[in-house]
């Protein structure tokens, strides 16, 4: 049956909005049924319109749009539901055999030594994870590893040893500043490579603030690791947030879809 | 309807009311995505119009349970757009399909003999 032009018009609108609304769902779904689903979509548009004109076509879209939503979610949730099972399964595997290294060599480890070690091992895998997922390229994800790594052996190192002085030296709570601003700028960043980028430059900044402030007031400078240690030890640090950094942007500069913004 | 295959057909019941239509409208030869909205509609009296995110969450489910398949042949070659993919039922998937028509017969039975349901009653179809 001949379609006249403007409902032709209408139809090609219609099409190329709902491909574009096909983003909601996740990409495995899309890739696989994406094209089908639009061709669906398109024909139910022609025969809207040919039974019913505009109205018939407005009641398709209110019909649709709510049924789009309702099903990405499920879609979402289902997918979301196996692979982090599987992921966090992993993860507490890992876990459990790495905290058998000082349990079968018997270091003088308290059971808080172990809950806080297991939290710490099993947090930064489930972060990696949950990020990583937002991947699209290699370089996204080392980023992604470089970062938690570093902000991984910040508190482990605060934690046994100290930074600034002994661990129990009050400056060495401006690490949580550090940390504090790193986390702040991925929320902010949204996950976006360039400007997690920026988040990871400014908690390079933050950190190599923390060892100006403690030379310039002689933070811990009468106890180990010293001046000199703090210098090394703050350096390598912002050495790993300024990597992370430039991973994040050549991950941007690659363009391969990254970020909740387009897949979650 | 999990994503992993299994050979006992008792182990995807109940289906969903989507997955149920969609093995109902391959029950009688394969069709293409929107040839399965159609014969649903049609079928339901319009009261189950399946969208295209229903159905095709429910096609990939079915596929990846080896209930149905893409089938490589075109019933209407000439007057097709060949983009489309059809899919029929898998012999599992026949299993399936009788096995859920057996519960549901099952649940109809004891609902007449509870006098919950009148016999002489068309039973109203779909979602």
């Amino acid at each position: 049956m001949a379609t006249p032009r403007g409902d032709e018009r209408a139809v090609g609108v219609s099409e190329r909005a709902y491909r574009s609304l096909l983003r909601v769902y996740p990409r495995e779904l899309r890739n696989e049924y994406g094209d089908e689903m639009a061709h669906c979509f398109r024909d139910l548009c022609r025969e809207e319109l040919e039974d019913r004109g505009g109205p018939g076509l407005a009641a398709l879209w209110a019909h649709t749009l709510p049924e789009l939503l309702y099903t990405a979610l499920k879609e979402r949730s289902n997918m979301l539901a196996r692979n982090t099972y599987r992921s966090v399964l992993g993860i507490a595997v890992a876990t459990a055999c790495i905290l058998l290294t000082p349990l079968i060599a018997n270091w003088a480890w308290t059971l808080s030594d172990f809950v806080t070690a297991g939290t710490l091992i099993f947090g930064t895998g489930l972060a990696f994870v949950l990020l990583a997922r937002k991947a699209g390229n290699v370089a996204y994800r080392m980023a992604v590893g470089v970062a938690l790594a570093a902000a991984f052996l910040l508190v482990w190192i605060n934690l046994a040893v100290g930074i600034i002085g002994e661990p129990d030296e009050v400056a060495n709570l401006m690490y949580i500043g550090v940390l504090a601003v790193g986390i702040s700028g991925v929320f902010v960043a949204r996950f976006r490579p360039h400007e997690m980028a920026r988040a990871l430059m400014a908690t390079a900044l933050a950190q190599a603030l923390v060892a100006v402030i403690a030379l310039v007031f002689g933070l811990g400078s009468g106890s180990p690791p010293g001046i000199l240690g703090i210098l090394i030890l703050n350096g390598f640090f912002v050495s790993l947030f300024v990597g992370s950094a430039l991973l994040f942007r050549y991950a941007g500069r690659e363009r391969t879809p990254v970020g909740a913004g387009q897949e979650g | 309807m999990g994503g992993e295959r299994t050979s006992d057909p008792g182990d995807l019941l109940p289906l969903t009311p989507a997955a149920l239509n969609v093995l109902l409208a391959l029950a009688d030869g394969e069709r293409h995505g929107y040839g399965i909205m159609l014969e649903v509609r049609e079928r339901t009296g319009g009261r189950v119009r399946l969208g295209p995110g229903t159905l095709y969450g429910a096609i990939k489910r079915l596929k990846e349970g080896g209930v149905i398949e893409e089938s490589g042949e075109r019933p209407d070659d000439e007057a097709d757009d060949e983009r489309r993919r059809y899919y029929r039922l898998t012999s599992f998937g026949g299993e399936v399909l009788a096995a859920e028509v057996e519960r549901l017969d099952g649940l109809v039975r004891a609902a007449r003999r509870k006098g919950a349901f009148p016999a002489s009653k068309p039973s109203p179809e779909g979602a």
